[in-house]
């Protein structure tokens, strides 16, 4: 057991005045069979030009894969809209007993794969190129999701700016760069092409200095977490926020408003062992 | 009925000067059309009414029982009834839906289902519309006209007097609102297809018309905001804006159309929206054919209504039969709507029937095929006298808590061209009044 202090700060500097701020936040942990979590506190503000800041009032719900999350509105102007989430996690070693919606096995708009993709996987898994689907080896699942995530860690290089948060899986995959949104949905294209019930699962992690997305897939009842922008399968030390089909079931901050304005958006996010 | 039919230009000039039109898009375009009113009634007789009012009553409840079961326990996946990749795989099923349980666990609160009758008197169910199903305004309001232009006509006939749809509405909307706020037409505009009726169905049900921009979540409920901002507390939405243009916050993020955050709100049980999102599922083109097994597996009742004998080419059978025979089927996209993606593969040259099998074969999920029926035609005024017209017709049923009424009249739409089987308002079709007779005293021996 390890017990984990978070905090999350982000704000958006808009550069005239806003109104009518509508906004969707998931930004708190999720409860986890494997992550209690301990104490958690959100205060949400905005801030008019030269003013004070102005707590706003949070509803607390859930979305329909069971994520926190927190809405509420503002109709006053506002240049300035700050979120802060911090907290103390304690974690058992990653894994979710449970079942696997069918969902999980669909592809979405940014998930769906292309042949590009079906012939990386009948290639990683056979070595060989050109094999037709039903004759991949059926080895156990954790086997077969460890060397496609090795696989598209491989295939992949890191590279921030070249892709955005409408990036396709199959755009990535040519590309053959990208960050961690787009190495988890290539991953999840590629464990349905196997049949194997994958979702796409963010949050904050140890050393990282932004939010992280990585893979959750299904295995004899478990779901685990498996990491392929830095090729590993998940134990301690990421906080999870929200899971989906695809990073659009799970953005952390969703807000619509009027007005006409450019966004600078500050984010800090600390994980540490305590 | 003599005076009425010869009244035929009177009864649209009014249509005309109320603004009943349809709007279509035509090579991106918004185009407005009047919607041409047809003076000869389709009649229906008391028996065969009864038995399409049973008929569409337990389809609907089916269709009702089946969504809450889709979203909720998925009983009917786990037996294995219908295929759970013809739910998962669909464009109308929402996963943002899951574990929703709306007011009265009430899914299709407004229902249009799609009937033709065959030239031998069987009806046929040909589609379910369970999203926002359009056109009651139609007859509603030229029932409203033709009654005021020939008033002998329904003084001499024994019609079920179908000015009631609007407190039918009302009763579903009080029904379902969960806190005594108001009731609200949602539109999505001026330029949306079927405004006249969104407006014409506010009036008519004392509701209030509330357009993108009009509705704000807070406090995790809804409010009308005026021209003033103040605010009024929501209680029903009969929503008439697309599910994926909804909420932004769950569904489309580029909507402009949707009200942020309302998504939360409905979960919440905080607002009724009518009919559910998510409901396509239960009206894909493909679940269709499913719709009789539902109404045995959850009433334990036979269907007392008929589909189309429709071929699935999902199963290796059926697709055998529709390639093998598509020159005699008409073939449908299960992603559209609105009378487009279907084709009649005897209309298709040789090269485009082909390419067509080459779809089925590759995306057999996508298609249904169904036997073409031989439609009864209905008389129909033209410039020149009598001709007969394709027609099929949109029976309209309410549901509430406590019961499921089917809505004694009907939109029917018919074909403008001769040889024609599509009727869609969108593809330039005109529509009748639909008469529902009290007795036979009226029933009409010729016109």
């Amino acid at each position: 057991m390890k017990q984990f202090f978070y905090r999350y700060e982000s704000s958006i500097i808009f550069s005239s005045p806003v109104s009518a701020h509508s906004w969707l936040l998931r930004c708190m942990p999720r409860p986890e069979p494997f992550q209690h979590v301990e104490r958690t506190l959100l205060r949400v503000s905005v801030m008019r030009e030269a003013g004070e800041a102005v707590l706003l009032p949070v509803c607390h719900g859930h979305d329909a894969f069971g994520n926190a999350v927190q809405t509420g509105y503002v109709s006053d102007a506002h240049c300035r809209f700050s979120i802060v989430s911090e907290g103390v996690v304690r974690q058992t070693p990653y894994r979710i007993c449970g079942t696997a919606h069918d969902m999980y096995l669909e592809h979405t708009a940014l998930t769906l794969p292309d042949g590009n993709m079906e012939r990386f996987v009948g290639k990683t898994l056979n070595e060989k190129e050109d094999v037709p689907e039903d004759i991949l080896p059926g080895g156990p699942v954790l086997e077969r999701a460890l060397a496609l995530c090795r696989a598209v860690h491989g295939h992949m290089t890191y590279a921030p700016g070249v892709t955005t948060v409408n990036t396709t899986a199959s755009q990535a995959f040519v590309l053959g760069r990208g960050v961690c949104q787009d190495y988890a949905h290539v991953l999840i294209s590629l464990l349905h092409l196997c049949a194997i019930p994958a979702r796409y699962a963010c949050g904050y992690l140890v050393g990282e200095g932004a939010t992280h997305a990585w893979v959750e897939f299904f295995d004899q009842g478990v779901w685990r977490g498996l990491d392929p922008t830095n090729n590993r399968l998940l134990c301690h030390g990421c906080i999870k926020v929200a899971h989906g089909r695809d990073s659009a079931d799970c953005s952390v901050n969703r807000g619509v408003f009027s007005g006409r304005a450019a966004q600078q958006n500050i984010l800090d996010i600390k994980v540490e062992e305590i | 009925m003599y005076s009425l039919v010869e009244s035929r230009e009177a009864v649209n000039n009014w249509l005309e000067r109320y603004g009943v039109r349809f709007g279509i898009y035509k090579n991106g375009k918004f185009k407005e059309q009047l919607f041409p009113f047809d003076p000869i009634p389709r009649v229906i007789s008391p028996e065969e009414w009864a038995y399409l009012e049973k008929g569409l009553a337990q389809r609907v409840k089916a269709l009702n029982l089946f969504l809450a079961d889709v979203y909720g326990e998925k009983n009917i996946l786990k037996n294995n009834i219908v295929p759970k990749s013809f739910v998962y795989a669909s464009k109308g099923y929402l996963p943002q839906c899951e574990g929703i349980r709306p007011p009265h666990g009430i899914f299709a609160h407004i229902a249009g289902i799609d009937l033709v009758q065959a030239r031998d008197g069987n009806w046929f169910v040909l589609e379910d519309n369970l999203r926002i199903p359009s056109g009651a305004s139609y007859p509603l309001i030229a029932r409203t006209i033709s009654r005021k232009v020939s008033p002998e006509t329904f003084s001499a006939n024994h019609i079920e007097d179908n000015r009631d749809y609007p407190q039918l509405l009302r009763r579903t909307m009080d029904d379902m609102n969960v806190n005594g706020g108001l009731n609200v037409v949602f539109t999505p505009g001026r330029y949306n297809s079927a405004f006249f009726e969104h407006s014409y169905l506010a009036e008519c049900t004392g509701s209030v018309l509330a357009f993108p921009g009009d509705l704000v979540v807070e406090d995790n409920h809804v409010y009308y905001q005026g021209i003033f901002h103040e605010k009024t507390l929501v209680g029903t939405i009969y929503r008439r804006v697309s599910d994926e243009y909804l909420d932004p916050m769950a569904f489309d993020p580029e909507s402009l159309l949707g009200v942020p955050n309302l998504m939360q709100a409905y979960a919440a049980g905080n607002v009724a929206v009518l009919n559910s999102p998510g409901n396509g599922v239960a009206d894909d083109k493909g679940l269709y054919y499913f719709v009789p097994r539902m109404v045995e597996y959850y009433l334990g009742e036979k269907a007392i209504l008929q589909n189309a004998p429709t071929y699935l080419p999902y199963y290796e059978e059926d697709r055998e039969y529709v390639l093998a025979n598509a020159e005699q089927l008409v073939i449908k996209d299960v992603s559209e709507a609105g009378g487009y993606g279907v084709v009649f593969g005897r209309d298709l040259e040789h090269d485009r029937l082909e390419k067509l099998k080459e779809l089925i074969r590759s995306e057999p999920r996508r298609w249904i095929a169904q036997e073409v029926i031989n439609f009864k035609d209905l008389e129909t005024m033209e410039e020149h006298g009598v001709v007969y017209r394709k027609a099929d017709l949109r029976a309209f049923v309410l549901s509430s808590s406590a019961d499921t009424v089917v809505w004694k009249s009907g939109l029917t739409r018919f074909a403008r061209q001769a040889d024609s089987f599509v009727v869609n308002s969108s593809q330039g079709g005109g529509f009748k009044d639909t008469w529902v007779l009290r007795d036979h005293q009226s029933m009409p021996q010729s016109l």
